[in-house]
């Protein structure tokens, strides 16, 4: 993969989505039945669906302009987003189990 | 004993974060030669961590569900599994894809211009994020050894 920044938007936003789908399946038991007819498994479908819309979007990113200057900017994002969904997370089931 | 597939799991992501803080040691001082075996650290680092994805997951779906879970869940700590793998297995996600993040920086370091400030400290900061949730993987799965462990021990 070439151009970093595109490669730093599809990790952002496929964690993204990966908390969606994580958050939505724990609260739609058909959103999470649906997953399970998928693949067998409703986390083997997270992880499908995770790994083909991240190259999917590099793919459509690819071509995008960047600079020397957006690496350190893009880092920063993909650090704290990072850090930020694993929270949201956590925080969901620790929730989830004291509700 | 416990299914050798988490064993294989659990030593392949290992793996994955020593060769990471392999790439973060070497590009603390990125000399060209340095920077070589950088690269060599990041895909050996990527490498492991999607091993460590398929051995888990297999082992998640094939082995975890039908037995590991309701003996937690008959269990005195519940939470070994409502909490925290439910967590581990999601959060665990979000490593391969940092990992090849890392790797795509790593692999073109030499083509930066500014290399020695924002570059360097951009490969230093993402091989850190995959240090910090692989420790968070590691702690995870001791809780929920744990848990398992409470759950035998209350059976009897």
């Amino acid at each position: 993969m070439k151009n970093y920044k595109a490669a730093a938007i599809s990790t952002i936003i496929t964690e993204a989505v990966i908390v969606f789908l994580t958050l939505f399946s724990e609260m739609s038991e058909g959103f999470k039945n649906l997953l399970k007819a998928m693949t067998g498994h409703h986390w083997t479908s997270k992880g499908i669906i995770a790994l083909i819309l991240f190259f999917a979007l590099y793919f459509a990113f690819r071509k995008m302009k960047t600079k020397e200057n957006d690496i350190w900017k893009y880092t920063k994002h993909v650090f704290w987003l990072t850090i930020v969904f694993s929270l949201i997370i956590l925080l969901f089931f620790v929730f989830e189990f004291f509700k | 004993m416990a299914d050798p597939l988490i064993g294989l799991h659990a030593f392949l992501g290992e793996l994955g974060l020593a060769a990471f803080l392999w790439a973060f040691i070497e590009t603390l001082n990125p000399e060209r030669h340095r920077i070589k075996r950088a690269k060599i650290a990041a895909i050996l680092g990527v490498t492991f961590l999607f091993a460590s994805w398929i051995a888990g997951g297999y082992y998640y779906v094939s082995y975890y569900g039908s037995n590991v879970k309701p003996l937690i869940k008959n269990g005195p700590e519940t939470w070994g599994h409502d909490i925290f793998m439910e967590s581990k297995e999601h959060i665990f996600l979000f490593l391969p894809f940092v990992a090849l993040l890392t790797f795509s920086l790593i692999k073109n370091y030499e083509k930066f211009t500014d290399k020695n400030k924002k570059i360097r400290k951009s490969v230093l900061w993402l091989c850190a994020l995959i240090i910090i949730l692989g420790a968070m993987m590691a702690f995870m799965g001791y809780l929920i050894s744990g848990s398992v462990r409470a759950a035998l021990e209350a059976a009897g």
